[in-house]
């Protein structure tokens, strides 16, 4: 391991990070003959669907809008026409409501883009006051996995003070390279989506942006340096192998070495955390107009023929994607959404690509390594792990009792959810499914009590 | 003379202490309302917290202290409350015995199983993941998080679905607050209980595709129905009898003939049997008469086509 190399403090963990597609350039896969696209692809509100069957739409055309301030524009990837708005099943794992286009192959767009090519001049000539409400516009969400809406991140209450905008390219996901292949390829337009949310946040004195990669993608940091390199106050930094680095907390903690208070949001520290993809989607929606229509997918596993990376049109199903690749093994036997790590695992191949799809994993039995369960021996290893100093096993003790009302003062809302306790249990505990558990008790008891206050507070007042 | 003095010393010090131990009870002497022992101690004593008190003795301190209308044990007899009436001179509301039940009929028999889960083995984490490893997305999961929660021991899981024992069963609710699914609910505790046991949301075809026993809402409970106790509110594509006019008579049991998705207990199984029995019955007389008035016509032509062959 290199010494030297910045990373996060507190708990963490090795991975075998198995990037077989490292290699594999984007190739970008035929728009489908039908696309589903869920109204719900954000975190937040589920936006409403505003056409109906039978009418015709084309290329980044609104067919669902935002309803709410944490809420995501959802555009027509195809031009077509509407056949249904009916509830289809969704990578996550359930059936939401969807709109169904069948595509007419001319690729027709609503509105006109251009094609400027991205410079630092392009950036510091461009007006930034329409920046947001073109990022609103597209529809662009976080394309790390969490799409949370980038326009409200983008849009802080106004006596937030930003000073530190950090571009996430670490991809600690073992398997994925959806984001080192864009870095590689596409190096200038992702910093200079960077430049755009560096100037942004401007406004309120001066902003400096970091690209946080680590250290076993040589070859995306040595493009990113050299893109950087044209801009002021952009820096590449190269960070030691460890997850998971790519959590938001972890990764301002690793580069700026600031720590966000439980609760609270990385603008609390005044940093702004954006995946590098996005910031390409940005710039294509500031400066170009172009909607966010299409993303990069890795297609990986044992269980896949081929891997490879493809530039996938939203809606399109898992299954053309799975057979672009060459189908699957034979001794293909789990599905997963995402990476080894967070993803989820599906049980079927027929749900579409949406804006959060990062990846899709196709396992063999021997790599799903599906131990049985067994006690827990209580080694502490789930502690030494945990990136945001939990108690995994004692939460996991504490939700067996349903003794729910503990987990507040075990600070069990802090948990992202990153598995690092379950890699690592020597008992094989599936902790973080229990953990998710124990999070909706939880924010039951904690709602009830918000309740009730609520109540004695009207009843005081009287 | 040492065995005297340690006696004295050690009598001495008994009755100060005895003296302190007297002077401090009465004097901080906590007055509580005698009732309330007498009430915990009536109480079925299971700490269930189905009444939504810390225990029968918080739901025994709250119930003589401070009552609200509607406060009830749902575990108790009406013996015992009747009891609990005597010792606080009141007559408190009769509460009516209630009982759980399932509202599928989801074993691994009658629906397609679709994947293999191997997450942690509760219903809600599954429920959590995704639509469940039946191909019905309403189904009960079988995972037992309901027979986990109850006390009484009134749950068993057989062949992916729950089995609630009636007789066990004191109707705490507790199961139902449980289900993920919502697949359980309260009825009244009679001598049987008649309920479709599906709770699918699905269109007919969906259904009949996934189970072998769902409800595909066609609607012919309702038409035999006398009480006008079933109804399938639209777009529910479910059908679900109102347990409160429902007077058991068994009708709609045999009815559902096809998918089977009404099922009873206790009592009505008889009726229902003898139900079909009659309609089988009149079917065979049907059957026979028709054949008859059917042989009677065709005779002469089977003949005719006889003679030709010849």
């Amino acid at each position: 391991m290199a010494f030297g190399l910045k990373t996060f403090s507190r708990g963490g963990i090795h991975v075998d990070d198995r990037k077989y597609s490292h290699e594999s350039p984007i190739e970008k896969l035929p728009a489908p003959k039908t696309v589903v696209i869920p109204i719900s692809q954000h975190i937040g509100a589920p936006a409403k669907a505003v056409v109906t069957k039978d009418q015709a739409v084309k290329i980044g055309q609104l067919i669902a809008e935002k309803s709410g301030f944490i809420s995501a524009n959802v555009l027509s990837p195809v031009s077509g026409i509407v056949k249904a708005v009916e509830a289809r099943m969704t990578p996550t794992g359930f059936k939401q409501d969807c709109i169904v286009i069948e595509n007419d192959m001319k690729d027709e767009y609503f509105e006109a883009f251009t094609a400027v090519a991205p410079s630092a001049e392009v950036i510091e000539k461009l007006d930034i006051s329409g920046a947001v409400k073109a990022v609103e516009k597209a529809g662009i969400v976080g394309m790390g996995g969490a799409a949370f809406p980038t326009s409200v991140k983008l849009s802080p209450p106004p006596d937030v003070k930003i000073d530190t905008v950090i571009l996430n390219g670490v991809e600690c996901e073992p398997y994925l390279t959806a984001d080192a292949r864009i870095m590689i390829e596409d190096a200038d337009r992702i910093v200079a989506g960077l430049a755009l949310i560096m100037k942004i946040f401007s406004k309120n004195g001066p902003v400096k942006g970091y690209i946080g990669i680590e250290a076993n993608k040589p070859d995306s940091i040595q493009k990113m340096a050299e893109a950087a390199s044209k801009y002021k106050d952009i820096e590449v930094v190269s960070l030691a192998l460890k997850y998971p680095q790519g959590g938001e907390k972890q990764l301002i903690n690793a580069i700026v070495g600031r720590d966000v208070p439980s609760g609270k949001l990385p603008s609390a520290v005044g940093c702004v955390v954006q995946n590098v993809a996005t910031a390409a989607s940005i710039y294509d929606a500031a400066v170009n107009n172009r909607p966010l229509i299409e993303r990069v997918v890795t297609v990986t596993g044992m269980g896949v023929k081929k891997q490879k990376n493809l530039l996938v049109r939203f809606g399109t199903m898992f299954t053309e994607l799975i057979d672009y690749c060459g189908g699957v093994t034979d001794d293909a036997s789990m599905l997963i959404c995402g990476g080894p790590m967070m993803g989820k695992a599906l049980q079927t191949s027929e749900v579409p690509v949406t804006k959060a799809v990062s990846g899709i994993l196709v396992l063999t039995q021997s790599e799903a390594n599906l131990y049985e369960e067994a006690p827990c021996i209580r080694c502490g290893r789930c502690v030494d792990v945990c990136p945001m100093g939990l108690q995994p096993g004692l939460i996991n003790k504490v939700i067996d009792a349903a003794d729910y009302g503990r987990l507040e003062e075990l600070s069990l809302l802090d948990c992202i959810e990153c598995g690092s306790c379950n890699y690592i249990c020597a008992g094989h505990e599936r902790l973080v499914q229990k953990i998710k558990i124990g999070k909706v008790k939880l924010q039951e008891i904690l709602k009830a009590r918000k309740e009730k206050e609520a109540q004695t507070k009207k009843d005081d007042k009287k | 003379m040492e065995i005297i003095m340690s006696v004295l010393v050690m009598g001495l010090i008994a009755i100060v202490l005895a003296v302190a131990l007297i002077i401090s009870s009465k004097k901080f002497h906590v007055p509580e309302n005698p009732l309330i022992e007498k009430v915990a101690s009536l109480l079925p004593q299971a700490n269930c917290g189905a009444c939504g008190f810390p225990g029968c003795a918080g739901f025994a301190k709250a119930f003589v202290e401070d009552p609200v209308p509607g406060m009830r044990c749902p575990v108790a007899s009406a013996e015992v409350l009747k009891a609990i009436g005597e010792v606080l001179g009141t007559s408190i509301g009769e509460s009516k015995p209630m009982r759980a039940v399932l509202h599928c009929n989801g074993k691994h028999s009658n629906v397609q199983t679709v994947s293999e889960y191997i997450g942690v083995r509760s219903c809600a984490a599954a429920n959590m993941l995704y639509t469940g490893d039946k191909a019905c997305m309403y189904s009960c999961i079988g995972y037992g998080d309901c027979a986990k929660v109850c006390l009484f021991g009134a749950i068993t899981m057989e062949d992916g679905i729950a089995v609630f024992d009636a007789e066990k069963c004191t109707g705490c609710g507790l199961c139902v607050k449980e289900c993920p699914r919502k697949v359980i609910s309260l009825v009244q505790k009679r001598i049987s209980n008649v309920r479709v046991t599906c709770s699918s949301h699905d269109k007919g075809p969906v259904v009949r595709k996934n189970c072998k026993v769902g409800c595909i809402a066609c609607g012919k409970c309702v038409k035999v129905c006398p009480k006008e106790a079933i109804t399938v509110a639209p777009g529910s594509n479910l059908a679900r009898i109102d347990d409160a006019k429902c007077i058991l008579c068994g009708k709609c049991v045999a009815e559902c003939d096809v998918m089977h998705a009404i099922a009873a207990d206790g009592r009505v199984v008889k009726a229902v049997e003898i139900i079909i029995k009659k309609k089988q019955q009149e079917k065979e007389e049907k059957q026979k008469a028709a054949a008859m008035a059917a042989g009677a016509a065709n005779n002469p032509a089977a003949s005719d086509t006889k003679e030709v062959k010849s």
